[in-house]
């Protein structure tokens, strides 16, 4: 069994058993609260850069199947778990956790004491950190944490973003995805409601955008400070008005950035699948998914044209917008679950919805 | 919508007696509601007939009434109360049903009674199985093939249709009563007989059935605006077939991958919402362990066991929740205690929890220990681990089966085959057959498939029996801290090491093996939390910081068991109150679920720990207690106190030699020669020879009983020779290591004290008479408060005796005495120093805090600083009590009804009047008793007392009773006169069985013996729920209550608190 270490900027060294790849790696330490889909966390683009800390201490097992996986594979940059199942039983769970992680190379860590962890992040904030195997000298790694680049620095949305479009076929009206480090099943519910799912990368330009006669588009979540994205929401803001847009998670901050609102990064951010969100009007509440370092500034929203259609009950920060007039809207949870409650999938109904008039306009057909 | 405007006074109607299927966690949720509902400025009234419950105190409600929970008696309440609701979805299937009768007598819109929280028709469709599974196929939620039958005919005409094993289920029943699984016609007539007479309306659900298939529970709460959110998911270890009380339970769920989770959680959302439930509900599904496939089984749509267990090891509080919505909240609107954040999301755990059931077969020996659909345990453990070997070895160590871990020192002897079958068949003993097989080297896959269980589990207790291996040949420190990580004991250490426990805590210490605290906090650590409720693990942080506040650690009394119930935890909790006021910080250790003393706001700290000694050495370690209190938690606190001791803790009250003075049989026989205070004589004897001899000196007939052990196991009254060396030989072999005690068995009138001592000082609140003569467990008999017409020299001379016992032992708090007066004379029977069953019974029927002073003085203050100088009699209280045994003899197939020393009951009700025969007439009513009777009165008298019982009989004619009797009873009664109809035990039993019959009096001639017709009769009348009494004594209170039953008058609200002086 090998050792292996994590440590983090401000000093703190844990030290626990290597489950994943030999080596180092390094980014900025988060955690999650989700209870199930470790798998979906692994593969969920938006952790892109990030060292991935589970709360929940037993992780591994039901396996890994991959059909259940977010994307072609994981993004993160580290896995810290408390126990790591090295069996699996479950019928779909084709293989084990530690495998999994060691196919694909991602440095993992267990036998941490995960809660001290998470108290320390959520006391004094994210930090960078670099997860080593092997025999370390823990100052060393400290200093190693310490020159790691900030996620506010990196462009990681470039590194999860799809080379190429690509297509999924359907009978129903052409939705073109803008992928920032998509998450599969933002795709597959689209899919699964009929739509053409057309994927492309996030550096499209709206004239290649509008050259595939869409009849929506939807933004998709994504890594990283969105704020490095405003090229991508200049896009956005041409196609306003044009075809009906759908924003998810990272899909949500551009387009408040597009409508020159801003954003700003939480102090631990939204990581699980239990975080409450309230409909603002309704009064009705969501179980979400959320998966986010950072949140629309509301005050920035004045005079944009988009209202908060959402808010979180924890803390009340943005959840949702809408505009005004144009049939644009976006959520800053994750409506597609995987993992989490499927409480939201009425979103994608919403946004079909949205798209009929489009339709029989006849305008892609 | 905030609060509504309109609701001023609600009445909360409570669960009653404890018995099988319906514990404690009532008493945890209703008070818990209570109080939710008191915050809001509503006035609370309570209607709860157990008088052992927290929610009955004067604290917890405005109003409480201690009456009979029938539809008669809570809508007397109502008529005098005039509340404008009433929230019946605390108080478990007793409130449930009990509104919906008065709903349907009209008792409700006569009045202008709402009922709050969910409404009637969705509880009906939750309740009522044809409409369960309409409303569920409406929604398309899949349900398992099933017919609802009214007789066993159909029953067996659907399985054989279906060509499958079949479980079968009464509808409107506690803890499954009477159903159970069947293949083949001959056994689902069978079972489909005995469900359709345990059914208040003669349903049953006959449906395919899904053993083996996994069970997920969840739980959900629904506010009126239709905000919904699953607070808890639950995986039992034992897969379908087992009820979900009797399994083990996980927490979350373990095994299934987030699909699976979502997929049920969504369609558990859906139901809720098809049940327009507003509060709480509990759905139960069936997962095909090798697909997506599932079924809907069962929901409750109301606080539950599972409710329970989920707030507990959730942290969320579920009935103040589900309190608020029924008087008009959102979700949202409501705070989390923990956080104080919003009560409106899911918890998540970073922890993991199960829960073991504690089961009754040590005082059922010759009951059936099979698990199947009908619940069977009495209480159950719960534990907190980082992982789940960590939680599962914690709660083995909570549950106090005799068990060292996963080691069962029975088991250890018994051959593969008989292991082999142990796993095949649930039992109460099948995870420790299992870890016993795995230590033999069987293949873990065999084990799964002939167990059910899913493989995760078992791959989990082989992690355990390899560690054990390593542990045989490593004794370093990472082998121990190993050990630790994964969940052992000390103990089980010293097992594997040959060597003692204290040898492994040193060892431990030298190496720098120490728990570290984390805080259960319903947010996994996202959020700070406030509320101080803790676990133990081995982990980097301890998170429970040093408060230099002094404080005293209370031991509660772990899983509810017979002879050790919910009255401990009324103690306990009363105990803790008592040190707050005296501005102490109360630090409780408890691993019961179900009770208010777990509960988050109860004490300054709570850690939810086993009760061991090595668990509680860590929290004494941790918070540096003035001293641990052991009186409250029953024999579980008292026994761990001689360990505490020796490792250097101090004992606050009573001294630990006092203690052992009292426990030990010699010590203790020499101590009342030389106080010239008479016992029974007898003695302790270790073999069949020396109690033949021991028999020769005090004669027969004797009573039987081996020391150091709860409530009377293997105790019982021998008349013969014979029957007395089968006996003891019984009891040798239950433990070698303890003497068997036989005392000459005096018959006569027992009385019972609950006195508190400081060693010079005693207060005596009174002597409780039992209505059965002495040779029934006190636990068992029917009690009288304050004793009738009691002699003053007898009182003076238990007195006496009283007070030279507190001098002579130096008590420092409560002093328990057992007394027997024979001929005139006064013998002492048995002695506890510390708080006992019947002090919540006595406190609420004087409405006088005990606790409170003994726990005053326990921390050292005399009771003449607390206003009770010299030998203090407090004042006669203005109403008689009579506490009634409850029995739950219908859950265990083949075990003996009769009373005897050995206590039986799993609960007690209260009767409470200005007058004895009012009392007793509650108190039969609120234990079941149908009066007036609904049929003849069956008498079935041991030739041993026949005599007496024309005295009986006589009085019953003269009632205009109608009498049957069996053959020598007839004769007796013929000659005595007395008109009757004679008959024979078939005809009596079938009677029975019919509920023809009104009551039954069974004096057993041998008991113990299915093969007599006595036997025989006593089943059949608990199984048909009809009245059974087994001593002459209590067919006497029955007539006396019988007298009155017209005239008992209109239901009291109990005093108010009393303040201490």
């Amino acid at each position: 069994m090998t050792e292996a270490y994590l440590a983090l900027e401000d000093g703190l060294v844990l030290r626990g058993r290597s489950v994943g790849a030999e080596g180092e790696s390094s980014g900025e330490v988060v955690f999650t609260t989700s209870m199930t889909g470790y798998p979906e966390v692994l593969t969920d683009p938006s952790y892109a850069g990030q060292i991935v800390v589970m709360a929940f201490p037993m992780v591994g097992t039901y396996g890994v199947e991959p059909f259940w996986q977010e994307s072609r594979r994981p993004f993160l940059r580290g896995f810290v778990v408390r126990h790591a199942s090295p069996h699996t039983w479950h019928w779909a769970g084709r293989i084990t956790l530690p495998e999994y992680l060691q196919r694909w190379g991602v440095v993992a860590l267990e036998g941490v004491d995960t809660r001290q962890l998470v108290r320390h992040l959520r006391s004094g904030g994210l930090k960078r950190g670099v997860l080593a195997t092997g025999p370390q000298e823990p100052q060393a790694l400290v200093q190693r944490a310490r020159a790691v680049s900030d996620l506010s620095c990196v462009d990681v949305v470039e590194e999860v973003s799809p080379p190429a479009p690509f297509t999924l076929p359907g009978p129903g009206p052409r939705v073109v995805v803008v992928d920032c480090g998509l998450k599969l099943g933002i795709a597959r519910e689209l899919h699964a409601r009929g739509c053409e799912v057309v994927v492309i990368p996030h550096r499209a330009r709206a004239a290649e955008i509008l050259a595939l006669n869409p009849h929506g588009m939807v933004l998709s979540n994504g890594p990283g400070d969105p704020a490095r994205l405003q090229a991508t929401a200049r896009e956005v803001r041409a196609l306003w008005g044009v075809v009906p847009v759908f924003g998810v998670c990272l899909g949500n901050q551009l387009l408040a950035l597009a409508a020159g609102a801003c954003t700003f990064k939480l102090p631990f951010g939204h990581r699980g699948s239990n975080h409450p969100v309230l409909e603002v009007g309704s009064g009705r509440v969501r179980i979400t998914t959320q998966n986010h370092g950072y949140a629309v500034d509301e005050a920035s929203l004045a005079d944009t044209g988009l209202r908060v259609t959402h808010r979180n009950l924890h803390d009340g920060t943005v959840e949702g917008l809408e505009h005004e007039q144009l049939p644009v809207f976006a959520v800053q949870f994750h409506p597609e679950a995987r993992p989490g409650p499927r409480d939201s999938r009425d979103l994608f109904d919403r946004f079909l919805e949205r798209l009929q008039p489009a339709t029989r306009a006849g305008g892609a057909m | 919508m905030p609060r509504r405007p309109d609701l001023h006074k609600v009445v909360v109607i409570g669960s009653g007696p404890i018995v099988i299927g319906q514990a404690a966690e009532f008493d945890y949720s209703g008070t818990q509601a209570c109080r939710a509902l008191a915050e809001e400025g509503i006035e609370v009234v309570l209607v709860n007939s157990n008088p052992a419950t927290i929610m009955t105190d004067p604290e917890t409600a405005d109003r409480v009434y201690l009456e009979p929970l029938t539809a008669e008696s809570v809508a007397r309440v109502l008529e005098a109360e005039r509340p404008q609701g009433l929230l019946a979805t605390l108080g478990g299937q007793v409130a449930l049903n009990l509104a919906a009768e008065l709903a349907r007598l009209g008792v409700l819109d006569r009045l202008g009674v709402e009922l709050l929280g969910t409404p009637l028709r969705g509880i009906h469709d939750a309740e009522d199985r044809q409409r369960f599974r309409d409303l569920m196929t409406r929604i398309g939620e899949p349900v398992p093939e099933s017919a609802v039958a009214s007789s066993p005919e159909e029953a067996v005409a659907f399985a054989q249709a279906l060509a499958s094993e079949v479980v079968i289920r009464p509808a409107f029943t506690l803890g499954g009563t009477g159903g159970g699984l069947a293949e083949g016609p001959e056994a689902v007539y069978k079972v489909a007989a005995r469900g359709i007479a345990a059914s208040p309306i003669g349903q049953v659900l006959v449906e395919r059935s899904l053993r083996g298939w996994k069970e997920v529970e969840y739980e959900v709460a629904r506010d009126t605006d239709d905000n919904t959110i699953t607070v808890c998911n639950m995986e039992n270890v034992d897969p379908m077939g087992v009820h979900t009380g009797d399994s083990i339970v996980v927490a979350p769920s373990l095994t299934l991958s987030d699909r699976e989770h979502q997929m049920l959680r969504s369609a558990a959302l859906r139901i809720v919402r098809a049940l327009d439930v507003r509060g709480a509900c509990n759905v139960q599904f069936a997962l095909d362990p090798a697909s997506e496939r599932y079924y809907v089984i069962e929901v409750n749509p109301r606080l539950s066991r599972s409710s329970a267990l989920a707030s507990k090891a959730t942290g969320y509080p579920i009935a103040r929740v589900a309190a608020k919505i029924a008087v008009g909240y959102r979700l949202w609107e409501i705070q989390n205690p923990i956080t104080r954040g919003t009560a409106c999301f899911e918890p998540a755990l970073d922890y993991v929890v199960v829960k073991l059931p504690r089961w009754p077969f040590d005082k059922f020996g010759e009951s059936d220990r099979r698990l199947g659909t009908q619940m069977k345990s009495t209480g159950e453990v719960m534990a907190i681990g980082r992982t789940f070997t960590e939680a599962l070895l914690k709660a083995a160590r909570s549950v106090e089966a005799g068990t060292v871990g996963l080691y069962h020192p029975r088991l250890g002897a018994l051959p593969d085959e008989v292991l082999w079958v142990r796993t095949q068949t649930p039992c109460d003993e099948r995870l420790w057959a299992m870890a016993e097989l795995l230590r033999r080297g069987a293949d873990p896959a065999e084990l799964s498939r002939r167990s059910l269980a899913d493989p995760f589990f078992v791959g989990e207790l082989l992690r355990v029996v390899e560690l054990e291996r390593r542990l045989q040949q490593d004794r370093s420190s990472e082998a121990l801290g190993e050990a630790k990580r994964v969940g052992l004991s000390d103990a089980e250490v010293a097992r594997l090491w040959q060597t003692t426990e204290e040898d492994v805590r040193a060892r431990r210490r030298a190496f720098g093996l120490r728990p570290t605290y984390k805080l259960v906090d319903t947010c996994a650590g996202e959020f700070p939390a406030v509320t101080p409720y803790y676990y133990s693990t081995y982990e980097e942080e301890d998170e429970a910081e040093e408060d230099p506040r002094p404080c005293a650690v209370v031991l509660g009394s772990g899983p509810i068991r017979i002879a050790q119930g919910i009255e401990f935890d009324y103690s306990t909790v009363h105990a803790v109150r008592s040190l707050r006021e005296a501005g102490l910080r109360a630090v409780v250790v408890n691993c019961n679920p179900e009770t208010v003393s777990t509960d988050f706001d109860i004490s300054d700290r709570l850690y939810f720990e086993p009760l061991s000694v090595e668990d509680v050495l860590h929290v004494v370690e941790k918070e540096h207690p003035v001293g641990v209190l052991v009186q409250f938690g029953g024999q579980t606190a008292l026994n761990l106190a001689g360990p505490l001791h020796r490792a250097g803790v101090p004992i606050l009250g009573t001294s630990v030699e006092s203690l052992d003075v009292s426990e030990d049989r010699e010590k203790f026989d020499a101590l009342l020669a030389q106080l010239g205070v008479p016992r029974p004589p007898g003695g302790a004897v270790r073999s069949v020879e020396e109690a033949r001899a021991l028999v020769l000196r005090v004669g027969l007939p004797v009573l039987v009983r081996p020391s150091y052990v709860l409530g009377g196991r293997a105790m019982r009254v021998v008349y013969s020779q014979e029957e007395l060396d089968r006996v003891v030989r019984a009891a040798v072999a239950v433990d070698l290591q303890r003497p068997v005690l036989v005392d000459r068995y005096l018959p006569g009138v027992e009385l019972e004290v609950d006195a508190i001592g400081d060693g010079v000082n005693l207060l005596v609140p009174g002597f409780m008479q039992h209505v059965e003569r002495a040779g029934v467990h006190s636990g068992d008999s029917m009690t009288v408060f304050p004793a009738p017409h009691l002699p003053p020299e007898v009182a003076g001379r238990v007195t006496e005796i009283l007070q030279l016992l507190n001098r002579a032992l130096q008590v420092r708090g409560f002093l328990n005495a057992q007394f027997v007066v024979h001929q005139y004379r006064v013998y002492l029977l048995e002695v506890n120093l510390r708080a006992s069953r019947t002090v919540p019974f006595v406190s609420k029927v004087l409405g006088f805090p005990l606790v409170q002073v003994a726990t005053r003085v326990m921390l050292g203050a005399s009771l003449e600083d607390l206003g009770f100088p010299g030998v203090y009699h407090l004042p006669a209280p203005r109403q008689v009590g009579v506490k009634a045994p409850v029995f739950s003899h219908e859950k265990l197939p083949g075990s003996e009804v009769a009373l005897g020393p050995e206590m039986r009951s799993t609960g007690e009700v209260i009767g409470l009047d200005r007058h004895l025969a009012g009392a007793l007439y509650k108190a039969f009513m609120a234990a079941g008793v149908r009066l007036p009777l609904q049929g003849p009165l069956v008498l079935s008298v041991a030739p041993r007392h026949r005599r007496e019982s024309l005295r009986l009989a006589r009085r019953a004619a003269d009632m205009g009773l109608q009498l049957w009797a069996t053959a020598g009873t007839s004769e007796a009664l013929q000659r005595a006169g007395i008109p009757h109809r004679r008959v024979s035990y078939e005809e009596a039993t079938e009677a029975v069985r019919a509920r023809s019959a009104g009551a039954v009096v069974c004096v057993p001639t041998a008991g113990h013996d299915p093969s007599r017709p006595g036997f025989r009769l006593r089943r059949a009348a608990a199984e048909a729920r009809v009245p059974c009494l087994t001593c002459l004594e209590t067919a006497w209170a029955l007539l006396d209550a019988l007298e009155v039953a017209d005239a008992v008058g209109v239901p009291q609200p109990t005093a108010g608190p009393a303040a201490l002086g």
